[in-house]
């Protein structure tokens, strides 16, 4: 049984006398009551009008149980009970209205969260001309909620999780039944509960928990921001990890192609996407090779180049006091910390820095002779190549690091083996059952044509291989 | 045993009977495999050697040697169906294992050290002029170890994304090359004589059979005639591909044989001056250069794969056969010697060792004693 | 394999491949060749190289040197030549060798070892004969082209295939001249000086030159016979090239004809009784006539039979020509050794089959 007074005083420990913990005790009749709650994270006048005035008006004549406060605060949606105190400091700390009955069994809580959240909005990453403009929020409900409002059939399944000794902090997994296979998500639930952690702040902190290798250059997680883009991935098959306090969605398995897939592939032509994904391919291609062909053709294999090209390259360079490397990688690392300064920049200044840096201070450089003109042009060609994949653009910079490296010391033949050796490490990892360069190696030639161009609706017959049993998408009826 | 042997399946009862999942590949990826085996190094130097002893009928002689490498693919490819050499061992023994397959090790070793001498000439040559040959070896032995270290998956499918690069050759060639090629310049056939022909034969031996690595394999398939048909039937292309490659440099080169150091990266220019994007043979050399790097790779990797049911550390044998493969441009240090050591009687005790061992290892598979009900693979 | 024992064994492989790399050398610090002209000197041999040299960086044209070396060898007169430059020569991007007159006079296969051991530069480099010295040629200013290097290769490679001029490379003439019948030739390179500079005109800076492609040298395997004249040019290029460009003039009926050459190419067989049949199959536009009055009519793209005879006759005996003027000093020009030996095989006995062999023209015209 509760005794009231020493409640509040082990409430208040709990609490460790925290500022923005509101204690306030009401009366009904003769009974005493104690509402418990997080200043900001519930909504006043709905607990003032639907909790409050119904207990007062009660005047103590309801029984300090479920049943008896489910009589009293008819409009409140949803009411719990707590068996433990610990229980009830972690609903209160959540943002429940936590209410505390002399003489009661129990803890009851009431949902009345109203804390502030960043309104729907489209987000930066995956802007679309075509296509839902809905993107995911730090508040995990309003994601599920989003993700609900596409499954009609009651078959997407949230499973709970919570994570983090401190910030208890809400995981949803999401998958489709019928469709997601069940070791897969016990696969995800297994590594999610193999560890105690303080707290998780953001679902990239879970990527790690979640990869086969952390510390390796690739990617082995998706992620998105949108909804509908999670909606068809959880149709393909694949899990989703929701974590509150994240705008980002996990996915998994993840293949290298769909980082190749945008959002609006989805909704534009079939002909107008190949040739957007044709050109992505061939984007990413010369993102991470040129700079080192250049630097390998000329350092080494000169026959290569064309002879107008050479004339062209020994009139930019002479007088250039670096060699090709350091010249290329001068630049590479002058690109690189021109993005992270326009990233960070605030939105006022970011514009001028972009063009500060990126038009005069290039210009400057070249007509200083630091850096040749070809240079710069080779990086910021590699540049925007490697921002046609925006989530891989620290995976193909790294790569494209090593291979200028490479190909300063050992030429042409140092790239295509660093090239070849870089397919293979790739080509070998087969990450929760899904081979990671699937459907180019190992060829699946019914994905092929989805991976490379674009296969009409009316043509996607099948699931991706190896993700889902339940294989077939599409039949026709008629 | 009939049925598909699975990717998954669960292993069996007895200890030491299971079959490694890791060394399975399907159909067409041990096809592809196979056609690198059968060309990448038959296209590089070969063409002149042979040209030099046969003349104009050097690919008659490609003909008798590609046909030659076919009829070991037969058993080969057999004992791959069968559950791979690994399957001696656990049928027979590891004494039987090691009596049947260190021999084609050997071989192996052997040819690796010459290929890679091949790689470290022609990039001497032709991409550099001031990188030795030893350090070109032991760069080319680090990267094909790593490649190794990958596995069989890692390097088949390496193997599906190189192949992107041979129709570029075609497509660059074509559209700036102009290939001039005379082919009366192989008229009359069989000028020669059958002393010219064999002798030619003769020349080519050390670089024929190659297949050896498969050996190692498993291939994954429903039925085996499924699987056989699939293989043979891209080996016959590449049988086509090869002769008409051998045709087309007497049909350029005619009697100048000795002006092709590598006869791909020579045809593959197209016969044409620095055009408007430069050289034209890039696509060639970077084509060749990568299933070189990859059949190297696959016969590092077979020497691991050989030693793991002996000694259980696969990789680190692989890292081990490298730094021996490293050794090629300290003992070989130029294509001359690689080319002397290759025509001595080593290309006899390799072409024997090859057939017998690939013989007695399929007639072992084939006569193998039943299996138990325990030791059947679930499908 | 435990993770750390893999990272450290991929830190290792990334730094022997960072650390057994070759010293680079890069572009700038080369000096670039972009064409060698190879005279007989004192010494052996006297080379004079086409060096680009950097100009402007907003320029996208090249200046260039010439600087000569002499040496016993080629090889040796080349490393002299670096060593009075100052930097390493390279030779990636020699597309023009051109042969003094001399030279082919007495050596000009042996001075080809070199190159033909040089694997870029026999298949890239176009080869060509000087009138005078190789020299020359080279130090010449062509009046279209920066450089006389990159003249020859785009007039004998680029621009199209001409009945007068035809480029050959190193490849084609080591070819040639490991052929049973021996029977080579070269483009014989001469230079003119333009009218403007002949006549004391400013031109600028220093005199303009053209350069003339329109004979050839003959060679029976490595030793120069004659020079044929331009009709013997024309005859060997109708046979060995496909030609796409030019033109043929002839005079028929009392009228001049001219007809551009969309392409002409030619097949050669061969039969036992040592006749070579070359089918040449010509398609032509007929341009311009000159008579006494101008009149264009439809069908005058199709000119009557007497004057596509006389189109057939030059372009015949253009080819006969060649054929017999090269034959007289015992030249197979046209490679009929290979044919008759393809035709009979191991019956076929030379003995002096070039005196027996009759050649068989037949012309085919397509007035398009």
């Amino acid at each position: 049984m509760l005794e009231l007074s020493r409640e509040e005083r082990a409430l208040k420990g709990a609490f460790h006398n925290s500022d923005d913990i509101v204690f306030r005790e009401v009366f009904s009749g003769m009974t005493r009551t104690l509402f418990v709650f997080s200043d900001g994270m519930i909504d006043v006048k709905d607990a003032d009008i639907g909790v409050v005035k119904p207990l007062c008006s009660a005047n103590g004549a309801f029984t300090p149980d479920l049943d008896g406060l489910k009589a009293v605060f008819t409009t409140v949606q949803k009411l719990d009970e707590c068996r433990s105190r610990s229980e009830f400091v972690e609903k209160v700390a959540r943002g429940a209205l936590g209410l505390v009955i002399d003489g009661a069994e129990s803890y009851f809580v009431l949902n009345l969260h109203c804390y502030p959240t960043r309104s729907i909005q489209e987000p930066p990453t995956s802007a679309v001309v075509k296509g839902p403009r809905e993107g995911f929020t730090e508040d995990f409900k309003a994601n599920m909620v989003m993700l609900r409002r596409r499954f009609g059939s009651g078959k997407l399944v949230f499973k709970p999780l919570v994570i983090g000794r401190v910030t208890k902090t809400q995981i949803r997994i999401c998958y489709v039944k019928g469709i997601t296979d069940m070791r897969l998500v016990d696969k995800i639930v297994s590594r999610l509960t193999a560890f105690e952690i303080d707290g998780v702040v953001d679902s990239s902190e879970l990527v790690a928990f979640l990869e086969e290798r952390p510390y390796s250059a690739f990617k082995q997680v998706g992620s998105t921001e949108k909804p509908d883009i999670l909606t068809q991935k959880l149709l393909d098959g694949r899990v989703g990890i929701i974590v509150d306090g994240s705008p980002m969605v996990l996915t998994l398995p993840f293949m290298l192609v769909e980082d190749f897939h945008d959002s609006e592939d989805y909704y534009r032509r079939p002909v107008r996407t190949a040739l957007i994904r044709i050109m992505r391919l061939l984007g990413v291609f010369f993102a991470v090779l040129l700079p080192s062909v250049y630097v390998a053709l000329t350092s080494y294999q000169y026959q290569f180049l064309p002879v107008e090209l050479m004339v062209t390259i020994l009139n930019a360079t002479q007088g250039i006091p670096f060699s090709p490397i350091v010249e290329m990688l001068i630049a590479l690392v002058f690109f690189e910390v021109l993005g992270e300064a326009s990233v960070r920049m605030p939105r006022y200044f970011g514009m001028a820095i972009s063009v500060v840096g990126g038009i005069i201070l290039g210009e400057t450089a070249v007509s200083a002779g630091v850096m040749s003109s070809l240079t710069v042009l080779i990086v910021a060609m590699s540049g925007i190549g490697l921002f046609a994949i925006p989530d891989e653009v620290g995976t193909f910079a790294v790569i494209r690091i090593a291979l200028v490296l490479v190909g300063a010391t050992l030429g042409l033949f140092g790239v295509v083996l660093a090239s070849v050796a870089l397919i293979a490490r790739m080509a070998s990892l087969n990450l929760n059952g899904v081979d990671y360069l699937a459907p180019f190696a190992p060829v699946v030639a019914g994905e092929l044509p989805d991976a490379v161009t674009k296969l009409s609706k009316k043509d996607s017959f099948f699931r991706t291989r190896g993700i889902s049993k339940n294989k077939r998408r599409l039949k026709y009826v008629r | 045993m009939s049925g598909r042997a699975s990717l998954t399946a669960s292993r069996v009862t007895r200890k030491g009977t299971a079959f490694p999942e890791k060394k399975v590949i399907s159909p067409g990826q041990y096809a592809l495999l196979a056609a690198v085996l059968i060309s990448v190094f038959k296209l590089s130097v070969l063409p002149s050697v042979v040209s030099e002893y046969a003349g104009r009928d050097a690919w008659m002689c490609a003909v008798i040697i590609i046909a030659s490498e076919l009829m070991v693919l037969v058993p080969i490819s057999n004992i791959s169906l069968s559950g791979g050499v690994e399957a001696i061992r656990e049928k027979y023994g590891k004494v039987t294992y090691m009596v049947v397959t260190a021999p084609v090790i050997v071989v192996t070793v052997i040819k690796t050290l010459i290929y890679i001498a091949e790689v470290n000439s022609f990039c001497s040559s032709y991409l550099f002029y001031n990188v030795s040959t030893e350090k070109l070896g032991i760069i080319i032995a680090v990267a094909a170890a790593f490649i190794a270290s990958t596995g069989i998956k890692g390097i088949a499918r390496s193997a599906i994304i190189a192949i992107g690069t041979l129709p570029l050759i075609f497509i660059i060639g074509l559209a700036f090359g102009e290939p001039s090629a005379e082919f009366s310049r192989l008229l009359p056939i069989g000028a020669g004589g059958l002393k010219a022909l064999f002798g030619g034969v003769d020349k080519a031996l050390f670089f024929a059979f190659d297949l050896t690595p498969l050996m190692f394999i498993r291939q994954e398939s429903k039925e085996k005639r499924e699987g056989r048909s699939v293989i043979f039937l891209v080996q016959g292309g590449v049988f086509a591909a090869i002769v008409f490659f051998f045709a087309a440099f007497t049909a350029v080169f005619g009697g100048a044989y000795y002006l092709s150091q590598h006869a791909m990266a020579a045809l593959g220019s197209f016969n044409v001056v620095n055009t408007e994007i430069g050289a034209v043979d890039w696509p060639a050399v970077v084509s060749w250069l990568t299933f070189a790097a990859i059949q190297i790779a696959l016969q590092i990797w077979s020497v691991g794969c050989w030693a793991e049911p002996l000694f259980g550390k696969g990789k680190a044998v692989s890292v081990l056969a490298g730094a021996i493969a490293a050794t090629s441009g300290f003992i070989f240090q130029n294509i001359e010697k690689a080319m002397i050591f290759a025509q001595s009687a080593v290309k006899y005790v390799t072409f024997g060792a090859v057939i017998i061992s690939s013989s007695v290892a399929a007639l072992l598979l084939k006569f193998k004693p039943k299996l138990s009900s325990e030791e059947k693979i679930d499908a | 394999m435990r993770r750390g024992y893999k990272w450290a064994a991929f830190a290792l492989a990334f730094i022997l491949f960072l650390v057994l790399g070759g010293e680079s050398v890069p572009l700038t610090d080369r000096a670039v060749v972009t064409g060698i002209g190879i005279d007989l000197s004192e010494e052996g041999y006297r080379v004079s190289a086409e060096i680009v040299m950097p100009t402007d960086s907003e320029s996208k044209n090249a200046g260039y040197i010439i600087a000569t070396g002499e040496g016993e060898s080629l090889s040796e007169a080349l490393m002299s030549l670096s060593v009075a430059a100052g930097r390493q020569l390279s030779l990636s991007h020699c597309n023009a060798v051109v042969l003094g007159f001399e030279l082919m006079r007495h050596d000009a296969v042996t001075a080809l070892d070199y190159v033909a051991r040089n694997a870029y530069l026999s298949e890239n480099a176009v080869l060509v004969g000087a009138e005078g010295r190789a020299e020359e040629v080279l130090s010449s200013k062509p009046a279209f082209s920066e450089t006389g290097s990159f003249f020859l290769q785009s007039a004998l490679t680029e621009y199209g295939y001409y009945p007068e001029r035809t480029g050959r490379n190193v490849k084609d003439f080591l070819i040639a001249y490991n052929t049973a019948s021996k029977g080579n030739w070269l483009s014989l390179t001469r230079i003119t000086e333009t009218q403007s500079a002949e006549n004391g005109e400013d031109s600028g800076g220093s005199p303009e030159y053209l350069l003339s492609f329109a004979e050839t040298a003959v060679f029976d395997g490595e030793d120069y016979v004659m020079k044929l004249p331009e009709r013997g040019t024309r005859g060997i290029n109708y046979v060995e090239s496909r030609l796409e460009e030019g033109s043929i003039t002839v005079s028929a009926e009392g009228k001049t004809y001219t007809a551009f050459i969309e392409n002409i190419k030619t097949r050669k067989s061969f039969s036992k009784d040592l006749t070579a049949t070359f089918k040449t199959t010509a398609k032509l536009v007929l341009k311009e006539t000159d008579g006494d009055a101008v009149s264009v009519r439809p069908d005058d793209a199709e000119p009557d039979a007497g004057v596509q005879h006389a189109f057939s006759e030059s372009i015949a005996g253009d080819i006969r020509f060649a054929f017999e003027e090269t034959k007289q000093y015992g030249v197979d020009i046209f490679g009929l050794y290979e044919g008759f030996y393809a035709a009979e095989g191991k019956n076929f006995k030379p003995g002096n089959y070039l005196d027996g062999a009759k050649l068989k023209i037949e012309v085919e015209l397509d007035f398009v």
